[in-house]
């Protein structure tokens, strides 16, 4: 729920690779704040790069007003600059317990109706905090808009009794394999020191943990696109069990252990 | 057109870049002649030859000015030095000038560009007191005294006492900002010679070999290729001289090309007016604009 070096650099890479709706309706599960690894003049600059000219020197000084009047919620509004920079969203609904007075006060654990559909859905630090976490990724699917993006950014190892989950890159696979999803981006990341991974397929984190270079605490992050066509949101089966992996990967959840 | 080497591609790149950030709105380097008056009469300086030799910028216009660059947002940093065309540690009022833009404008990275002769113990002392100085530039231009005191007019021995006392502060380590002593070179082996010479008897110090320029034609110099087709990194400066006249640039020493006066107008609207903007929005190579088409500044 924070915009730390891990997401500034993945979602300026996904936005100077067009891989992000500009402009869309975004809905953030868990409302973002500024987590303060990143020097907010860095992200100064990038308003300049990013924002279109129109407005870029309203947004710089907004921020500038932001850093210097140091008002309460002001990392909350310094995150707001962020996705004001990279996606210039239409509007942005935030659902949170401990966010913004501005944020929805729901219960992810339940079902949640919002009555429309968002072009990028983003679940970043939040669904290891919801016990019913299968009802989280039913609300996102939900809520994404046909061919709209869902960005999750979840613990993967370590993060010890942070959430109450860490999540294996099979949840991510087999959730887009049931629901027919593309995966655009999956990257592993570790916060300290700032490490990102690009990860070609499943089975690149089966080489990764051969290798030994799976750090204590890491999180992975999958940029997912939903498919055109609605569809009902579909449990997913595990891969393996499926027979819907590879020889490579089936033969690493025999050992890898 | 001639393919430019790699340390010009460098600079057409970093051009690029600061026409995607803060300085294509607020300036990148501000210069702020508050006394035009110079103790040295440098050979390869247009200040012998300075029409407003002497003048002194009036406290009121030097806190207009201030005031001005305090609506510069913090969250853009730029460079200040207190000079243009002439010596700073000149003007009585440097050190609480120094201390003045301290306090009003946190981000300014102050920097000095000096020949040294007039620094003495205290103001180096002084100096040392201030954590936002960038750097101390200092115009040595030659390590050998005849030659020396040809190009600049100053007695050597005093200078060379001068440096020995900053390079001491330095090894003594009260005085933790960079200092640079600069040559304008010729392009002969007295370059690399002063280079040694620096490093040889102050190591703590940097060298730097600095072109001769011509300050658009302010000041004569044997020119050996043609100015580079590039664009320009003074396009993002403001150069304020004493009279309050805004210079072209840094280059044009005698305000020959003026785009503003500070006196009557605000700093960032001299900086974004039409016709200056448009250099630094959309002007690819130097040759396309008067009077930059005749610089080889670089």
């Amino acid at each position: 729920m924070a915009i730390t070096g891990i997401e500034y650099k993945l979602f300026k890479l996904l936005r100077e690779q067009n891989a992000l709706p500009l402009g869309a309706e975004v809905l953030e599960l868990g409302e973002a704040n500024w987590y303060g690894d990143v020097d907010v003049r860095v992200l100064g600059q990038d308003v300049y790069r990013f924002v279109p000219e129109a407005s870029r020197q309203e947004t710089f000084r907004r921020l500038d007003e932001i850093i210097t009047t140091k008002r309460p919620g002001m990392l909350f509004e310094i995150a707001k600059i962020f996705w004001q920079t990279l996606l210039q969203p239409r509007a942005m609904t935030a659902i949170d317990f401990h966010g913004t007075e501005q944020a929805l006060k729901l219960d992810l654990n339940t079902p949640i109706d919002l009555g429309r559909q968002f072009q990028l859905v983003l679940n970043l630090g939040t669904a290891e905090h919801v016990f019913n976490v299968a009802q989280v990724f039913k609300t996102i699917h939900d809520h994404a808009a046909p061919g709209g993006v869902m960005v999750h950014g979840l613990p993967f190892s370590g993060w010890v009794d942070h959430g109450f989950f860490n999540f294996n890159p099979t949840f991510y696979w087999d959730l887009a394999a049931a629901n027919g999803y593309t995966v655009m981006a999956a990257v592993y990341t570790e916060l300290n020191p700032l490490k990102l991974i690009q990860l070609h397929g499943r089975e690149s984190i089966i080489e990764m943990v051969k290798q030994d270079q799976i750090g204590k605490n890491s999180l992975i992050y999958v940029v997912l696109r939903k498919a055109v066509q609605e569809s009902d949101f579909r449990i997913p089966f595990q891969g393996y069990y499926a027979n819907a992996v590879s020889k490579e990967a089936a033969d690493a959840w025999k050992t890898l252990r | 057109m001639a393919n430019p080497t790699p340390a010009l591609q460098a600079y057409q790149h970093k051009v690029l870049q600061m026409r995607l950030s803060s300085a294509i709105d607020f300036p990148a380097h501000v210069h702020l002649e508050t006394m035009a008056q110079c103790n040295a009469a440098c050979d390869f300086c247009p200040y012998p030859g300075l029409v407003r030799k002497g003048t002194v910028m009036d406290d009121a216009l030097i806190a207009k000015v201030v005031n001005d660059l305090a609506d510069i947002p913090r969250l853009h940093t730029f460079q200040l030095s207190p000079f243009k065309v002439n010596e700073p540690f000149l003007d009585k009022r440097l050190f609480d000038l120094l201390d003045e833009f301290t306090v009003r404008l946190p981000n300014a990275s102050l920097t000095l560009t000096t020949n040294a002769s007039p620094i003495t113990f205290d103001k180096l002392q002084r100096l040392s007191g201030f954590s936002n100085i960038g750097y101390l530039w200092i115009s040595f231009n030659d390590h050998r005294q005849a030659e020396y005191e040809s190009a600049m007019q100053l007695p050597y021995r005093r200078t060379l006492e001068r440096l020995q006392m900053i390079h001491k502060a330095k090894a003594e380590g009260w005085l933790p900002l960079r200092v640079v002593l600069s040559r304008v070179g010729d392009g002969t082996a007295t370059d690399l010679a002063f280079r040694q010479w620096v490093e040889m008897n102050f190591p703590l110090f940097s060298a730097s070999i600095f072109p001769r320029g011509e300050w658009i034609g302010q000041v004569a110099t044997a020119r050996t290729s043609p100015p580079p087709e590039i664009g320009c990194v003074r396009w993002f400066d403001v150069s304020i001289t004493a009279t309050g006249v805004v210079a072209h640039c840094c280059m044009d020493g005698a305000a020959a090309y003026p785009i503003g006066n500070v006196r009557f107008e605000h700093v960032l609207e001299i900086y974004n007016k039409p016709e200056f903007r448009q250099l630094r929005a959309a002007t690819m190579i130097r040759q396309e604009v008067d009077p930059c088409r005749s610089c080889s500044f670089t």
